[in-house]
């Protein structure tokens, strides 16, 4: 009887133990993703010379609301078009503080992560309302797909941005691509802080 | 005549040739060197691979944020449906998807999720405290968006532009808020531990009466209603960045009227997932608590109880001064 007890009671605290957990892990966890309050589809063109890619231009196209938040502050004059002085504003507010974050890029070049990341020739332009933006990575020295693949993701990690690929038009390619290479989209990386893993893998000349 | 015009042609010859030659050469230089400015653009094939062994929480995260994707558009075309008067079926289900939105989007960071779990995992109360609490955060981060929006009105008509990250002392005093009340828990918590059995007993009464005098539980509850509703202006104060890109859109495109009712249907929504959370909170401590107090006698849920105290006082002290910390040094967009 005395053990049965001391069996209940034991069971009794791994239960509690158990169901305490269970709602201090499922609201932990709940607190990690799925929160972004702006939304932004991406086109990555790769361009090439002599067989290297020398830089990566980004498209971000973003959502109806930042679009239009963005767009009542910056074009001022409400002509649908960023005149330099409105573009020379919206890159210093908007733009240049990404740089911090990489301007939320990653890429790895045979194998290694770049730790810095400078953008170039910034664009932004107003189409069908919505903002757009247009920007240069330029890769120094020149990434070899043929050595190691070069691989680039686009994600926020604070989950302020939320960034998807073009369905259509995915990836742009500019200069001659050997016909060896290829293209890898990975899906389902998001727990592992990445989301969208592009690939691009030739073989050796 | 005849040997003047075999003359005139010969001279065409000679001085036209050189003329179409050089024009033909030029052409070529031209458009060889076009050809080296033009560069081949080309869609490449792409291969989309399924990453392997995908756990269930990532499908569902996944799942959450395309949901979003697609609703955040639909959001805006429901608005301008509201705006141009469309049936009561527009205004609906706009309603419905904004509440959905809500309902989603607070799962994750933000919204004083983590609060209201960490106050209720660190304070005795009950479910209908929780509830209360959703609502008035879900209510003050209406108020707070509608605030924040209109000012930017203002001072965007007075040309000088507003951004979400340029109303500073309001997310200052939120997170000093919050500290100020996890402070405040880590206070009580000391006292109660000086002396646990008569907390527990006060505890017990009070449980009791509450059934059988109503007068009797106002006068205790009191304070902690202050302290809920404090801490629910500080958890809700600082608004969803996202309901305050929907009443700026709304603003700027003229359709105060459908904003006002999405962002309502929002919060709400944001309100329902952060009562669950709260709720929960309290749930899993009620029974923790009984379940140790039947096993393990008094001394079990004493020793739970006054543990949680002092864990919820210390989150709630970590969440003010962390976001506290975090907003000092980052900028956000």
């Amino acid at each position: 009887m005395d053990l049965k007890f001391k069996y209940c009671q034991m069971l009794n605290k791994i239960i509690a133990l158990f169901l305490y957990s269970f709602c201090v892990c499922f609201v932990g966890r709940a607190y990690i993703y799925a929160n972004p309050d702006v939304w932004v589809k991406a086109r990555i063109t790769y361009y090439f010379e002599d067989n290297l890619v020398t830089q990566l231009n980004y498209l971000w196209n973003f959502d109806d609301f930042f679009s239009s938040r963005t767009i009542v502050k910056y074009d001022r004059n409400s002509n649908g078009i960023f005149e330099s002085e409105e573009l020379a504003l919206l890159q210093r507010e908007i733009f240049d503080p990404l740089s911090q974050f990489n301007y939320h890029v990653n890429i790895w070049k045979e194998g290694n992560k770049l730790k810095k990341i400078m953008a170039k020739n910034f664009k932004a332009r107003i189409q069908t309302k919505k903002l757009v933006f247009d920007f240069s990575i330029p890769l120094m020295p020149p990434a070899d797909p043929g050595e190691g693949p070069l691989i680039t993701s686009l994600f926020d990690k604070k989950l302020v941005l939320d960034f998807s690929l073009f369905k259509k038009k995915i990836l742009i390619v500019k200069g001659f691509m050997r016909p060896s290479c290829k293209f890898q989209i990975k899906r389902g990386k998001r727990s592992q802080n990445f989301s969208q893993i592009v690939t691009l893998k030739c073989s050796k000349k | 005549m005849n040997s003047l015009n075999k003359l005139f042609q010969k001279r065409i010859t000679i001085f036209i040739l050189p003329i179409i030659a050089n024009i033909f050469f030029f052409s070529l230089i031209v458009n060889s060197v076009k050809g080296q400015e033009e560069t081949t653009i080309s869609l490449p094939e792409v291969e989309f691979v399924e990453e392997e062994g995908i756990s269930f929480y990532v499908q569902l995260t996944d799942y959450l944020i395309n949901f979003q994707r697609r609703v955040n558009t639909e959001v805006a075309t429901h608005m301008k449906a509201i705006e141009m008067g469309e049936d009561l079926g527009a205004f609906f289900f706009g309603s419905a998807i904004a509440f959905a939105y809500g309902v989603v989007h607070a799962f994750g960071p933000g919204h004083g999720k983590f609060i209201i779990v960490s106050y209720f995992i660190g304070r005795e109360a009950r479910v209908r405290q929780g509830l209360l609490m959703a609502a008035q955060i879900a209510i003050v981060h209406v108020i707070a968006a509608i605030i924040i929006v209109w000012l930017a009105d203002v001072v965007l008509k007075a040309g000088f532009g507003i951004g979400l990250s340029d109303v500073p002392g309001v997310r200052a005093g939120s997170f000093l808020i919050i500290f100020g009340i996890g402070l405040y828990m880590l206070y009580q918590a000391v006292q109660i531990s000086l002396n646990p059995s008569a907390d527990i007993e006060n505890e017990h009464n009070h449980g009791h009466s509450h059934g059988h005098s109503h007068g009797h539980s106002h006068g205790h509850s009191h304070g902690g209603r202050v302290e809920g509703g404090i801490m629910a202006l500080a958890a809700g104060m600082v608004p969803c960045p996202g309901a305050v890109l929907v009443m700026l859109y709304a603003v700027a495109n003229d359709m105060i009227y459908p904003g006002f009712v999405l962002v309502f249907s929002m919060s709400a929504g944001i309100g329902l997932s952060i009562s669950i959370m709260g709720v929960s909170a309290i749930i899993a401590r009620q029974t923790v608590t009984r379940i140790l107090e039947k096993s393990g006698g008094r001394h079990g849920g004493i020793i739970f109880r006054l543990t949680m105290n002092y864990t919820g006082a210390i989150f709630v002290i970590l969440i003010g001064l962390i976001s506290f910390i975090s907003f000092l040094d980052v900028p956000i967009l």
